[in-house]
């Protein structure tokens, strides 16, 4: 039977060196997730993520259970990202996939019941997402973030991010009704580009 | 702007209760505006979909297990203290035995006439043979005055090994000065040899340069031989 990250967490802060291993390969993926959404920036996505552990590895003592390990693991790696962000002054990148041409893309199908304009449709849906969270403001970000792709509650993001469940709310709708905007804004541009296109070729 | 926001958001993502979820739908199915903004976040979170993460290996190099220590570090301090304690005892003990035994053995020795043992002191001796009556005494009960009668044996006993050990030893010594002048007188013999053969080669070679000299000094007086000096002259 699966242990629990309670359990995990009881074992490694006893000494049990596998069991925060474990922890580590069971949240390693979701961890560098938010934290390239947040920066946008592979590189210094890997580096926060493992500092992330360590720092969680070195403080495992002062971790009370209070909140899940996961939050508790989410809320170091936001303030990672935070530091970062101060530090280098630099905004959320939006990286350009690399291997944009028709045969790199063929290359990379997942499936074989995705066309390669199908693939070349959804990237380029991922770029405009991606570019339209980095123009969020950060709270807006932050709680899109850890509601859509991380899958906390309302309740679990009003305690990470020490803040109340009304306020998490508001960040939420606003920020959707934003990306709303923008992403339809975008849709309605590419599709006059091909109408234009579409007339001129006949 | 409807102030049902935060419900139909709850209704969204499925975290309003079970008594509330009708009161929503019921508020969905009157308010337009409501409806539309629905409509328009469900499809935001089918765009947010498409926003991948790219595959990554894994950043973190595991904790290694921790190495299993030798048993010798596993044994508490104590516990090796203990242990030398205990040989260093038992070497103590065995050392005593030993000595014991050593000092049997000699003072067997020591009261055979024919013994070729090494010259003992006369106070080592006096210990043997005290030691010697002191068991004796242990082992048997005797009345006291058999006990004074056995001292001035022993006391005997001990006077006749110290004269034994001192002729032994002076015995040793004269054979040792005997073993030196006689090296001594070897030696000198073979350097007097060697010294009288230099003497005879160097004598014999001065000898022969005379007995030439004299031969052709004697060949230039005899008469009819022109003399060289002369001629030269």
């Amino acid at each position: 039977m699966l242990a629990t990250d309670e359990e995990l967490v009881a074992r490694a802060t006893a000494g049990d060196l596998d069991s925060f291993n474990q922890l580590v390969s069971r949240w390693e993926r979701p961890i560098y997730a938010l934290a390239y959404r947040t920066l946008g920036r592979e590189e210094e996505a890997r580096d926060v993520v493992q500092d992330a552990f360590l720092r969680a590895f070195r403080g495992l003592k002062g971790f009370k259970g209070e909140a899940k390990f996961s939050s508790w693991l989410y809320r170091i790696t936001l303030n990672l990202c935070r530091d970062w962000i101060r530090r280098e002054r630099r905004a959320p990148l939006v990286q350009v996939p690399d291997g944009d041409d028709s045969m790199n893309l063929a290359e990379q199908m997942p499936s074989p019941d995705e066309s390669v304009e199908d693939l070349v449709a959804r990237r380029e849906m991922s770029q405009a997402v991606a570019l339209a969270m980095a123009e969020l403001p950060e709270e807006q970000r932050t709680a899109i973030m850890l509601k859509e792709y991380q899958g906390l509650t309302f309740q679990e993001i009003a305690e990470l991010l020490d803040c109340p469940l009304s306020t998490v709310k508001t960040r939420l709708y606003q920020g959707l009704s934003v990306l709303r905007r923008r992403l339809e804004r975008r849709q309605s541009e590419e599709a006059s580009l091909r109408r234009a296109t579409w007339e001129s070729s006949t | 702007m409807c102030d049902k926001r935060e419900h139909v958001l709850d209704y969204l993502y499925d975290e309003c209760g079970p008594a509330e979820r009708p009161r929503v739908e019921a508020h969905l199915a009157e308010c337009e505006s409501c409806r539309d903004e629905l409509r328009g976040w469900r499809s935001v979170r089918t765009d947010l979909l498409a926003w991948g993460v790219p595959e990554q290996p894994s950043v973190w190099t595991p904790f290694a297990p921790p190495r299993v220590a030798p048993w010798y570090r596993q044994v508490p301090a104590w516990a090796m203290a203990a242990a030398a304690a205990l040989v260093f005892a038992i070497g103590g003990a065995g050392g005593v035995v030993a000595r014991s035994a050593v000092a049997t053995l000699s003072a067997g020795r020591a009261a055979s006439p024919a013994a070729t043992a090494p010259a003992m002191t006369e106070q080592q001796v006096r210990d043997i043979v005290r030691a010697e009556a002191q068991a004796m005494a242990a082992s048997a009960v005797q009345p006291v005055a058999a006990h004074q009668v056995d001292e001035a044996a022993l006391m005997r006993r001990v006077s006749a090994l110290v004269t034994e050990s001192e002729a032994r030893m002076l015995q040793k010594q004269g054979a040792q000065m005997v073993t030196f002048y006689q090296d001594e007188a070897l030696q000198r013999t073979r350097d007097l040899s060697n010294f009288q053969t230099i003497l005879d080669g160097r004598l014999k070679s001065v000898s022969n340069v005379i007995a030439a000299d004299v031969w052709r000094n004697l060949r230039t007086l005899q008469p009819g031989q022109p003399d060289a000096n002369k001629k030269e002259r």
